[in-house]
Protein backbone atom coordinates (compact mmCIF):
# COMPACT_ATOMS: atom_id res chain seq x y z
CA UNK A 1 0.00 0.00 0.00
CA UNK A 2 0.91 3.59 -0.76
CA UNK A 3 0.17 6.93 -0.07
CA UNK A 4 -0.56 8.65 -3.69
CA UNK A 5 -0.45 12.08 -4.83
CA UNK A 6 -0.78 15.34 -2.93
CA UNK A 7 -4.13 14.97 -0.97
CA UNK A 8 -3.23 14.93 2.24
CA UNK A 9 -3.20 18.71 2.16
CA UNK A 10 -6.36 19.13 2.02
CA UNK A 11 -7.50 18.44 5.51
CA UNK A 12 -10.77 17.33 4.53
CA UNK A 13 -9.73 14.07 3.42
CA UNK A 14 -6.74 11.58 2.43
CA UNK A 15 -6.14 9.45 -0.51
CA UNK A 16 -4.39 6.03 -0.49
CA UNK A 17 -3.90 2.95 -2.95
CA UNK A 18 -4.72 -0.33 -1.35
CA UNK A 19 -5.20 -3.84 -3.09
CA UNK A 20 -4.73 -1.69 -6.03
CA UNK A 21 -8.01 0.10 -5.71
CA UNK A 22 -7.92 4.33 -5.17
CA UNK A 23 -9.51 4.90 -1.73
CA UNK A 24 -10.24 8.79 -0.26
CA UNK A 25 -10.70 8.78 3.67
CA UNK A 26 -12.82 11.36 4.57
CA UNK A 27 -13.29 13.47 7.91
CA UNK A 28 -16.59 14.66 8.55
CA UNK A 29 -16.60 18.06 7.07
CA UNK A 30 -15.01 15.82 3.84
CA UNK A 31 -18.12 13.28 3.99
CA UNK A 32 -20.53 16.41 4.68
CA UNK A 33 -19.15 18.13 1.72
CA UNK A 34 -18.92 15.02 -0.75
CA UNK A 35 -22.03 13.99 -0.48
CA UNK A 36 -23.38 17.39 -1.12
CA UNK A 37 -20.91 17.65 -4.21
CA UNK A 38 -22.04 13.98 -5.37
CA UNK A 39 -26.00 14.78 -5.01
CA UNK A 40 -25.04 18.29 -7.45
CA UNK A 41 -26.62 18.37 -10.99
CA UNK A 42 -23.80 19.49 -12.79
CA UNK A 43 -21.31 17.14 -11.39
CA UNK A 44 -23.36 14.02 -12.29
CA UNK A 45 -23.49 14.99 -15.53
CA UNK A 46 -19.97 15.39 -15.53
CA UNK A 47 -19.33 12.11 -13.83
CA UNK A 48 -21.70 10.59 -16.61
CA UNK A 49 -19.92 12.04 -19.29
CA UNK A 50 -16.67 11.01 -17.91
CA UNK A 51 -14.87 14.28 -17.41
CA UNK A 52 -15.57 14.04 -13.31
CA UNK A 53 -13.74 10.43 -11.95
CA UNK A 54 -16.45 7.68 -10.97
CA UNK A 55 -16.85 7.96 -7.00
CA UNK A 56 -18.90 5.89 -4.57
CA UNK A 57 -18.92 6.07 -0.24
CA UNK A 58 -18.24 2.59 0.71
CA UNK A 59 -21.07 0.81 3.18
CA UNK A 60 -19.74 1.31 7.02
CA UNK A 61 -19.34 -2.25 6.82
CA UNK A 62 -16.84 -2.45 3.79
CA UNK A 63 -15.52 0.97 5.49
CA UNK A 64 -15.05 -0.82 8.85
CA UNK A 65 -13.52 -3.55 7.41
CA UNK A 66 -10.71 -1.49 5.22
CA UNK A 67 -10.21 0.46 8.39
CA UNK A 68 -9.10 -2.06 10.55
CA UNK A 69 -6.78 -3.36 8.27
CA UNK A 70 -3.21 -2.71 10.01
CA UNK A 71 -1.44 -0.87 7.05
CA UNK A 72 -4.58 1.30 6.82
CA UNK A 73 -5.03 1.65 10.41
CA UNK A 74 -1.21 3.10 10.47
CA UNK A 75 -1.36 5.02 7.37
CA UNK A 76 -4.92 7.00 8.93
CA UNK A 77 -3.86 7.35 12.58
CA UNK A 78 -3.91 10.62 13.09
CA UNK A 79 -7.08 11.17 11.45
CA UNK A 80 -10.57 11.20 12.50
CA UNK A 81 -12.41 8.97 9.76
CA UNK A 82 -15.66 9.54 9.30
CA UNK A 83 -16.16 8.05 5.49
CA UNK A 84 -14.45 6.05 2.80
CA UNK A 85 -14.83 6.83 -0.79
CA UNK A 86 -13.56 4.93 -3.52
CA UNK A 87 -12.78 6.30 -7.03
CA UNK A 88 -12.07 4.69 -10.70
CA UNK A 89 -8.71 4.04 -10.69
CA UNK A 90 -6.54 5.53 -13.71
CA UNK A 91 -5.27 3.19 -16.34
CA UNK A 92 -2.19 4.69 -16.16
CA UNK A 93 -1.36 7.17 -12.99
CA UNK A 94 0.53 10.09 -14.91
CA UNK A 95 1.11 13.50 -14.09
CA UNK A 96 1.71 17.42 -14.96
CA UNK A 97 5.60 17.60 -15.22
CA UNK A 98 5.11 14.47 -18.47
CA UNK A 99 2.25 16.52 -20.19
CA UNK A 100 2.53 18.04 -23.36
CA UNK A 101 1.53 22.21 -23.23
CA UNK A 102 -1.59 21.07 -25.08
CA UNK A 103 -2.48 18.49 -22.18
CA UNK A 104 -1.85 21.51 -19.58
CA UNK A 105 -4.06 23.81 -21.59
CA UNK A 106 -6.93 20.94 -21.79
CA UNK A 107 -6.61 20.42 -17.64
CA UNK A 108 -7.03 24.47 -17.28
CA UNK A 109 -10.07 24.34 -19.73
CA UNK A 110 -11.71 21.54 -17.78
CA UNK A 111 -10.77 23.08 -14.44
CA UNK A 112 -12.10 26.38 -15.55
CA UNK A 113 -15.54 24.56 -17.17
CA UNK A 114 -15.81 23.07 -13.72
CA UNK A 115 -15.80 26.42 -11.79
CA UNK A 116 -18.13 27.98 -13.70
CA UNK A 117 -20.89 24.79 -14.10
CA UNK A 118 -21.05 24.35 -10.28
CA UNK A 119 -22.21 27.93 -9.93
CA UNK A 120 -25.87 27.39 -10.36
CA UNK A 121 -25.47 24.76 -8.20
CA UNK A 122 -23.94 26.83 -5.14
CA UNK A 123 -21.01 24.67 -5.64
CA UNK A 124 -17.48 26.07 -6.77
CA UNK A 125 -13.70 24.98 -6.19
CA UNK A 126 -11.62 25.50 -3.72
CA UNK A 127 -8.25 24.76 -4.88
CA UNK A 128 -7.10 25.37 -9.41
CA UNK A 129 -4.00 22.88 -9.65
CA UNK A 130 -3.27 20.25 -12.57
CA UNK A 131 -3.05 17.88 -10.00
CA UNK A 132 -6.04 17.83 -9.57
CA UNK A 133 -6.53 16.04 -13.21
CA UNK A 134 -5.33 13.36 -14.92
CA UNK A 135 -5.52 11.88 -18.44
CA UNK A 136 -7.35 8.40 -19.23
CA UNK A 137 -6.44 8.25 -22.52
CA UNK A 138 -6.29 11.77 -24.43
CA UNK A 139 -9.41 12.42 -22.05
CA UNK A 140 -8.58 15.21 -19.14
CA UNK A 141 -10.50 14.08 -16.07
CA UNK A 142 -10.97 15.56 -12.96
CA UNK A 143 -9.96 12.99 -10.41
CA UNK A 144 -10.28 15.23 -6.63
CA UNK A 145 -13.74 15.46 -5.63
CA UNK A 146 -13.01 17.24 -2.71
CA UNK A 147 -11.72 20.53 -4.42
CA UNK A 148 -15.28 20.98 -5.01
CA UNK A 149 -17.02 22.81 -1.84
CA UNK A 150 -20.25 24.50 -1.59
CA UNK A 151 -19.77 28.37 -2.10
CA UNK A 152 -20.81 30.83 -0.33
CA UNK A 153 -23.53 32.63 -2.45
CA UNK A 154 -22.64 36.05 -1.17
CA UNK A 155 -18.72 35.87 -2.26
CA UNK A 156 -17.91 37.33 -5.55
CA UNK A 157 -13.95 36.23 -5.36
CA UNK A 158 -12.28 33.08 -6.78
CA UNK A 159 -9.98 32.49 -3.98
CA UNK A 160 -7.66 29.54 -6.47
CA UNK A 161 -7.26 32.46 -9.15
CA UNK A 162 -3.65 32.90 -8.01
CA UNK A 163 -3.03 28.90 -7.64
CA UNK A 164 -4.39 28.75 -11.18
CA UNK A 165 -2.12 31.53 -12.40
CA UNK A 166 0.57 29.78 -11.18
CA UNK A 167 0.02 26.24 -12.26
CA UNK A 168 -1.58 27.23 -15.30
CA UNK A 169 -1.75 30.37 -17.11
CA UNK A 170 1.98 31.22 -16.10
CA UNK A 171 3.94 27.66 -16.88
CA UNK A 172 2.16 27.87 -20.66
CA UNK A 173 2.54 31.22 -20.87
CA UNK A 174 7.09 30.52 -20.53
CA UNK A 175 6.30 27.76 -22.56
CA UNK A 176 4.67 29.52 -25.21
CA UNK A 177 6.75 32.45 -25.39
CA UNK A 178 10.49 31.27 -24.52
CA UNK A 179 9.80 27.58 -24.57
CA UNK A 180 10.63 26.09 -21.40
CA UNK A 181 9.60 22.87 -21.26
CA UNK A 182 6.67 22.00 -18.30
CA UNK A 183 8.97 19.00 -17.06
CA UNK A 184 11.44 22.08 -16.34
CA UNK A 185 8.96 23.69 -14.25
CA UNK A 186 6.85 21.07 -12.40
CA UNK A 187 9.35 18.12 -11.78
CA UNK A 188 11.23 21.18 -9.47
CA UNK A 189 7.67 23.49 -9.02
CA UNK A 190 4.91 21.44 -7.45
CA UNK A 191 3.14 24.66 -7.63
CA UNK A 192 4.41 26.39 -10.90
CA UNK A 193 5.48 29.73 -11.23
CA UNK A 194 4.97 32.97 -9.17
CA UNK A 195 4.81 36.24 -10.78
CA UNK A 196 7.88 37.36 -9.67
CA UNK A 197 9.40 34.14 -11.74
CA UNK A 198 7.96 35.49 -15.03
CA UNK A 199 8.30 39.46 -14.09
CA UNK A 200 12.22 39.50 -15.31
CA UNK A 201 11.66 37.92 -18.45
CA UNK A 202 9.46 40.40 -19.88
CA UNK A 203 11.01 43.65 -21.17
CA UNK A 204 9.54 47.11 -20.15
CA UNK A 205 7.29 47.77 -22.79
CA UNK A 206 5.59 44.08 -22.30
CA UNK A 207 5.25 44.84 -18.37
CA UNK A 208 2.46 47.24 -19.26
CA UNK A 209 0.73 45.73 -22.02
CA UNK A 210 -2.69 45.00 -20.69
CA UNK A 211 -2.46 41.05 -20.89
CA UNK A 212 0.82 40.94 -18.76
CA UNK A 213 -0.30 44.01 -16.20
CA UNK A 214 -2.83 42.00 -14.15
CA UNK A 215 -1.30 38.53 -14.42
CA UNK A 216 2.45 39.40 -13.79
CA UNK A 217 2.92 43.23 -13.22
CA UNK A 218 0.21 43.84 -10.80
CA UNK A 219 0.69 41.31 -8.74
CA UNK A 220 4.72 42.26 -8.15
CA UNK A 221 4.25 45.53 -7.79
CA UNK A 222 1.98 45.50 -5.19
CA UNK A 223 1.85 42.28 -4.00
CA UNK A 224 4.64 42.76 -1.46
CA UNK A 225 3.16 45.92 0.18
CA UNK A 226 -0.69 44.13 0.70
CA UNK A 227 1.14 41.62 2.45
CA UNK A 228 1.86 43.32 5.28
CA UNK A 229 -2.26 44.54 5.36
CA UNK A 230 -4.14 41.10 6.72
CA UNK A 231 -7.32 42.62 5.84
CA UNK A 232 -6.93 41.49 1.93
CA UNK A 233 -7.18 38.36 3.50
CA UNK A 234 -10.72 38.98 5.02
CA UNK A 235 -13.49 37.37 3.19
CA UNK A 236 -15.43 39.69 1.30
CA UNK A 237 -19.17 39.75 0.62
CA UNK A 238 -21.53 41.96 -1.52
CA UNK A 239 -25.31 41.96 -0.12
CA UNK A 240 -27.24 40.26 -3.47
CA UNK A 241 -25.95 36.96 -4.28
CA UNK A 242 -27.46 37.47 -7.88
CA UNK A 243 -24.47 39.96 -7.86
CA UNK A 244 -21.26 38.00 -6.61
CA UNK A 245 -22.40 35.44 -8.89
CA UNK A 246 -22.42 37.84 -11.89
CA UNK A 247 -18.79 38.86 -11.12
CA UNK A 248 -17.45 35.66 -10.33
CA UNK A 249 -19.07 33.87 -13.44
CA UNK A 250 -17.36 37.26 -15.38
CA UNK A 251 -14.21 37.23 -13.57
CA UNK A 252 -14.11 32.96 -14.22
CA UNK A 253 -14.72 33.93 -17.93
CA UNK A 254 -12.05 36.42 -17.93
CA UNK A 255 -9.69 33.39 -16.76
CA UNK A 256 -10.93 30.97 -19.75
CA UNK A 257 -9.94 33.72 -22.33
CA UNK A 258 -6.24 34.31 -20.50
CA UNK A 259 -6.05 30.45 -20.42
CA UNK A 260 -6.87 30.57 -24.58
CA UNK A 261 -4.52 33.36 -25.18
CA UNK A 262 -1.42 31.26 -24.08
CA UNK A 263 -2.74 27.78 -26.10
CA UNK A 264 0.26 26.07 -27.16
CA UNK A 265 1.11 26.86 -30.90
CA UNK A 266 0.00 23.69 -33.49
CA UNK A 267 2.33 24.62 -35.65
CA UNK A 268 5.84 24.51 -33.87
CA UNK A 269 8.48 22.22 -35.31
CA UNK A 270 10.98 20.20 -33.48
CA UNK A 271 13.90 18.25 -34.48
CA UNK A 272 12.25 15.38 -34.44
CA UNK A 273 8.60 16.14 -35.39
CA UNK A 274 8.89 15.90 -38.83
CA UNK A 275 10.79 12.35 -38.30
CA UNK A 276 7.94 10.11 -40.03
CA UNK A 277 6.95 12.67 -42.94
CA UNK A 278 10.22 12.09 -45.18
CA UNK A 279 12.90 12.92 -42.79
CA UNK A 280 14.41 9.76 -42.22
CA UNK A 281 15.85 7.00 -44.03
CA UNK A 282 12.88 4.43 -44.59
CA UNK A 283 11.53 3.96 -48.31
CA UNK A 284 7.57 3.82 -48.76
CA UNK A 285 8.14 -0.56 -49.28
CA UNK A 286 10.24 -0.18 -46.06
CA UNK A 287 7.35 1.67 -43.92
CA UNK A 288 4.67 -0.15 -45.44
CA UNK A 289 6.63 -3.56 -44.38
CA UNK A 290 7.11 -2.21 -40.65
CA UNK A 291 3.88 -1.66 -40.32
CA UNK A 292 2.18 -4.92 -41.85
CA UNK A 293 4.80 -6.58 -39.56
CA UNK A 294 3.29 -4.65 -36.50
CA UNK A 295 0.01 -4.77 -37.81
CA UNK A 296 0.24 -8.82 -38.24
CA UNK A 297 1.76 -9.14 -34.88
CA UNK A 298 -0.76 -7.43 -33.02
CA UNK A 299 -3.32 -9.55 -34.42
CA UNK A 300 -1.33 -12.76 -33.36
CA UNK A 301 -0.72 -11.63 -29.77
CA UNK A 302 -3.55 -9.20 -29.01
CA UNK A 303 -2.16 -6.91 -26.40
CA UNK A 304 -4.73 -5.06 -24.07
CA UNK A 305 -1.74 -2.65 -23.15
CA UNK A 306 0.96 -1.50 -25.15
CA UNK A 307 3.96 1.19 -24.16
CA UNK A 308 5.29 2.59 -27.41
CA UNK A 309 8.68 4.40 -26.31
CA UNK A 310 9.85 6.60 -28.75
CA UNK A 311 6.36 6.90 -29.99
CA UNK A 312 7.43 10.64 -32.66
CA UNK A 313 4.55 10.97 -34.42
CA UNK A 314 2.11 7.73 -32.91
CA UNK A 315 1.96 5.75 -36.52
CA UNK A 316 2.27 2.86 -34.33
CA UNK A 317 0.48 3.45 -30.98
CA UNK A 318 -2.57 4.39 -33.61
CA UNK A 319 -2.18 0.97 -35.52
CA UNK A 320 -2.29 -0.58 -31.73
CA UNK A 321 -4.94 1.44 -30.57
CA UNK A 322 -6.93 0.77 -33.48
CA UNK A 323 -6.33 -3.00 -32.56
CA UNK A 324 -8.09 -2.52 -29.42
CA UNK A 325 -5.11 -1.93 -27.18
CA UNK A 326 -4.61 0.71 -25.23
CA UNK A 327 -1.78 2.73 -25.47
CA UNK A 328 0.59 4.81 -23.31
CA UNK A 329 2.97 6.50 -26.14
CA UNK A 330 6.16 7.90 -24.64
CA UNK A 331 8.80 10.42 -26.29
CA UNK A 332 10.97 12.68 -24.96
CA UNK A 333 10.56 15.13 -27.39
CA UNK A 334 7.08 18.08 -26.12
CA UNK A 335 6.29 18.75 -30.03
CA UNK A 336 6.22 15.61 -31.03
CA UNK A 337 3.59 14.28 -27.94
CA UNK A 338 1.89 17.40 -28.41
CA UNK A 339 1.12 16.29 -32.05
CA UNK A 340 0.06 12.82 -31.05
CA UNK A 341 -2.39 14.03 -28.19
CA UNK A 342 -3.97 15.96 -30.94
CA UNK A 343 -4.01 13.00 -32.80
CA UNK A 344 -5.56 10.83 -30.40
CA UNK A 345 -8.27 13.63 -29.42
CA UNK A 346 -9.19 14.17 -32.96
CA UNK A 347 -9.55 9.68 -33.57
CA UNK A 348 -10.82 9.13 -30.20
CA UNK A 349 -8.23 6.91 -29.99
CA UNK A 350 -6.64 5.04 -26.48
CA UNK A 351 -3.39 6.70 -26.68
CA UNK A 352 -2.03 8.57 -23.69
CA UNK A 353 1.04 10.52 -24.83
CA UNK A 354 3.17 11.59 -22.22
CA UNK A 355 6.85 13.30 -22.52
CA UNK A 356 9.41 10.67 -21.03
CA UNK A 357 12.99 10.10 -21.87
CA UNK A 358 13.83 6.52 -21.26
CA UNK A 359 17.45 7.02 -20.85
CA UNK A 360 16.38 9.70 -18.09
CA UNK A 361 12.49 8.72 -16.65
CA UNK A 362 10.52 10.46 -14.82
CA UNK A 363 11.44 10.28 -11.22
CA UNK A 364 9.69 9.97 -8.03
CA UNK A 365 8.34 13.30 -6.59
CA UNK A 366 7.12 15.49 -4.12
CA UNK A 367 7.28 14.51 -0.25
CA UNK A 368 9.14 12.11 0.58
CA UNK A 369 9.22 11.33 -3.06
CA UNK A 370 6.16 9.41 -2.89
CA UNK A 371 3.63 11.99 -4.04
CA UNK A 372 3.87 11.05 -7.70
CA UNK A 373 5.52 7.52 -8.41
CA UNK A 374 8.49 7.20 -11.47
CA UNK A 375 7.69 6.34 -14.82
CA UNK A 376 9.22 2.92 -14.21
CA UNK A 377 7.34 2.31 -11.04
CA UNK A 378 4.41 2.62 -13.00
CA UNK A 379 5.50 0.75 -15.63
CA UNK A 380 7.01 -2.19 -14.31
CA UNK A 381 4.54 -5.05 -15.15
CA UNK A 382 2.03 -2.88 -16.34
CA UNK A 383 2.02 -3.57 -20.49
CA UNK A 384 1.24 -6.63 -22.46
CA UNK A 385 3.41 -5.41 -24.77
CA UNK A 386 6.58 -3.06 -25.73
CA UNK A 387 7.27 -1.12 -28.66
CA UNK A 388 11.02 -0.42 -28.89
CA UNK A 389 10.43 0.89 -32.75
CA UNK A 390 13.79 2.94 -34.52
CA UNK A 391 14.76 3.74 -30.97
CA UNK A 392 17.87 1.73 -30.03
CA UNK A 393 20.50 3.78 -31.85
CA UNK A 394 19.31 6.87 -29.65
CA UNK A 395 19.85 4.29 -26.82
CA UNK A 396 23.38 3.25 -27.86
CA UNK A 397 25.03 6.06 -29.29
CA UNK A 398 23.18 8.91 -28.10
CA UNK A 399 22.92 7.91 -24.03
CA UNK A 400 25.23 4.94 -24.20
CA UNK A 401 23.03 2.64 -22.80
CA UNK A 402 24.66 -0.84 -23.11
CA UNK A 403 22.30 -3.01 -25.14
CA UNK A 404 21.93 -5.54 -22.16
CA UNK A 405 20.87 -3.06 -19.91
CA UNK A 406 18.30 -1.82 -22.60
CA UNK A 407 17.10 -5.23 -22.81
CA UNK A 408 16.63 -5.76 -19.07
CA UNK A 409 14.52 -2.86 -18.93
CA UNK A 410 12.16 -3.98 -21.21
CA UNK A 411 12.02 -7.50 -19.92
CA UNK A 412 11.06 -4.90 -16.69
CA UNK A 413 8.26 -3.16 -18.52
CA UNK A 414 6.59 -5.82 -20.60
CA UNK A 415 4.43 -8.74 -18.96
CA UNK A 416 5.49 -10.82 -22.40
CA UNK A 417 5.46 -9.00 -25.55
CA UNK A 418 8.65 -6.60 -27.07
CA UNK A 419 8.89 -5.53 -30.46
CA UNK A 420 12.10 -3.84 -31.15
CA UNK A 421 13.58 -2.97 -34.13
CA UNK A 422 17.46 -3.82 -34.84
CA UNK A 423 19.46 -0.75 -36.93
CA UNK A 424 23.18 -1.76 -37.94
CA UNK A 425 25.88 0.66 -37.30
CA UNK A 426 25.98 0.51 -41.47
CA UNK A 427 22.64 2.60 -41.02
CA UNK A 428 23.06 5.93 -42.27
CA UNK A 429 20.71 7.08 -38.97
CA UNK A 430 23.27 5.09 -36.66
CA UNK A 431 26.20 6.79 -38.67
CA UNK A 432 24.57 9.78 -38.68
CA UNK A 433 24.53 9.83 -34.59
CA UNK A 434 27.68 8.42 -34.09
CA UNK A 435 29.85 11.40 -34.91
CA UNK A 436 33.23 9.97 -35.45
CA UNK A 437 32.27 7.25 -32.86
CA UNK A 438 31.58 4.05 -35.16
CA UNK A 439 34.89 2.20 -33.35
CA UNK A 440 32.62 2.13 -30.17
CA UNK A 441 29.85 -0.30 -32.04
CA UNK A 442 32.44 -2.04 -34.29
CA UNK A 443 31.25 -5.35 -32.90
CA UNK A 444 27.90 -4.93 -33.11
CA UNK A 445 26.10 -6.70 -35.86
CA UNK A 446 22.72 -8.98 -35.92
CA UNK A 447 23.97 -11.77 -34.55
CA UNK A 448 25.31 -10.02 -31.54
CA UNK A 449 22.20 -8.11 -30.97
CA UNK A 450 20.20 -11.63 -30.88
CA UNK A 451 22.39 -13.27 -28.69
CA UNK A 452 22.36 -10.76 -26.29
CA UNK A 453 18.82 -10.60 -26.99
CA UNK A 454 18.26 -13.75 -26.40
CA UNK A 455 19.79 -13.83 -22.36
CA UNK A 456 16.13 -11.46 -21.53
CA UNK A 457 13.91 -12.97 -24.42
CA UNK A 458 12.80 -15.69 -26.73
CA UNK A 459 12.55 -14.89 -30.73
CA UNK A 460 9.41 -15.50 -32.01
CA UNK A 461 9.52 -13.67 -35.34
CA UNK A 462 11.54 -11.69 -36.96
CA UNK A 463 11.56 -9.87 -40.49
CA UNK A 464 14.01 -7.84 -42.41
CA UNK A 465 12.80 -4.58 -43.94
CA UNK A 466 13.77 -4.61 -47.29
CA UNK A 467 17.11 -2.61 -49.23
CA UNK A 468 17.37 -1.45 -45.09
CA UNK A 469 20.47 -2.19 -42.48
CA UNK A 470 17.14 -3.17 -40.09
CA UNK A 471 15.72 -5.74 -39.03
CA UNK A 472 12.48 -6.32 -36.86
CA UNK A 473 11.89 -8.66 -34.34
CA UNK A 474 8.70 -9.79 -32.18
CA UNK A 475 10.16 -11.79 -29.06
CA UNK A 476 8.34 -13.16 -26.10
CA UNK A 477 9.90 -11.94 -22.30
CA UNK A 478 12.16 -15.32 -21.03
CA UNK A 479 10.92 -13.86 -17.40
CA UNK B 1 -12.26 26.08 3.47
CA UNK B 2 -9.04 27.82 1.83
CA UNK B 3 -5.58 26.22 2.14
CA UNK B 4 -3.97 27.08 -0.92
CA UNK B 5 -1.82 30.12 -1.18
CA UNK B 6 -4.27 32.85 -2.68
CA UNK B 7 -1.32 35.27 -3.27
CA UNK B 8 -1.39 38.67 -2.12
CA UNK B 9 -1.19 41.06 -5.12
CA UNK B 10 -3.24 38.86 -7.39
CA UNK B 11 -5.96 38.46 -4.44
CA UNK B 12 -5.89 42.08 -4.20
CA UNK B 13 -6.37 42.64 -7.95
CA UNK B 14 -9.58 40.41 -8.33
CA UNK B 15 -10.97 42.17 -5.55
CA UNK B 16 -10.33 45.12 -7.76
CA UNK B 17 -11.84 43.94 -10.55
CA UNK B 18 -15.01 42.41 -8.67
CA UNK B 19 -15.42 46.17 -7.34
CA UNK B 20 -15.59 46.86 -11.16
CA UNK B 21 -17.72 44.29 -11.82
CA UNK B 22 -19.87 44.46 -8.80
CA UNK B 23 -20.51 48.46 -10.36
CA UNK B 24 -21.33 46.67 -14.00
CA UNK B 25 -23.55 44.63 -12.34
CA UNK B 26 -25.86 47.27 -11.53
CA UNK B 27 -25.15 49.22 -14.70
CA UNK B 28 -26.48 46.67 -16.82
CA UNK B 29 -29.84 45.86 -14.20
CA UNK B 30 -30.58 49.72 -14.78
CA UNK B 31 -30.02 49.10 -18.84
CA UNK B 32 -32.01 46.40 -18.62
CA UNK B 33 -34.74 47.68 -16.50
CA UNK B 34 -35.36 50.24 -19.31
CA UNK B 35 -34.95 47.84 -22.49
CA UNK B 36 -37.94 45.96 -20.88
CA UNK B 37 -36.54 42.82 -20.21
CA UNK B 38 -35.29 42.81 -16.02
CA UNK B 39 -32.40 40.49 -16.60
CA UNK B 40 -29.12 40.87 -16.06
CA UNK B 41 -27.11 38.34 -17.84
CA UNK B 42 -25.33 36.36 -15.91
CA UNK B 43 -21.64 37.06 -16.85
CA UNK B 44 -20.32 40.64 -18.01
CA UNK B 45 -19.36 38.67 -21.42
CA UNK B 46 -23.15 37.51 -21.44
CA UNK B 47 -22.20 33.44 -21.36
CA UNK B 48 -24.65 31.34 -18.71
CA UNK B 49 -22.48 28.52 -17.12
CA UNK B 50 -23.53 24.93 -18.81
CA UNK B 51 -24.84 23.20 -15.92
CA UNK B 52 -25.75 19.95 -18.40
CA UNK B 53 -24.61 19.16 -21.96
Amino acid sequence: MSSLHASFRDPHGRLFQYSDRIFRALNSDGEASLRRVLSSRAVQSFIEKGSIVSTSLLDPKEAHSLLDAPAVSTLLQDMGVAAVAEHEKAPFANYPHEWAPEMLHAAGTLTIELARTGLPDGIGLKDATPSNVMFWGPKPVFIDLLSFEQRDPHDPTWLPYAQFARTFVLPLLVNRRYHIALSQIFTTRRDGLEAEDVYPLLNPLERIRPRFFPLITFPVWFGKRSEEHQEIYKPRRFKNPEQSRFVLNSFLGRQARALNRVRPETRLDSRWSDYMAGHNNYSAGQLDAKQEFVRRMLTETRPGTVLDIGCNTGMFSALAAEQGASVVAVDYDPVVVGRVWRMAQEKGASILPLVVNLAQPTPALGWSNSECRSFLDRATGAFDMVFMLALIHHLLVTERIPLPQIFETARRITKKWLIMEYISPADSMFKRLTRGRAHLHQDLNKEAFEIIAQRYFRIVHSEWLPGSERHIYLMESSA
Amino acid sequence: MLYTDPGSGMLLWQVLVAGALGGLFYVRKIFSFFRGTGRVPVSADGNEPKPQE
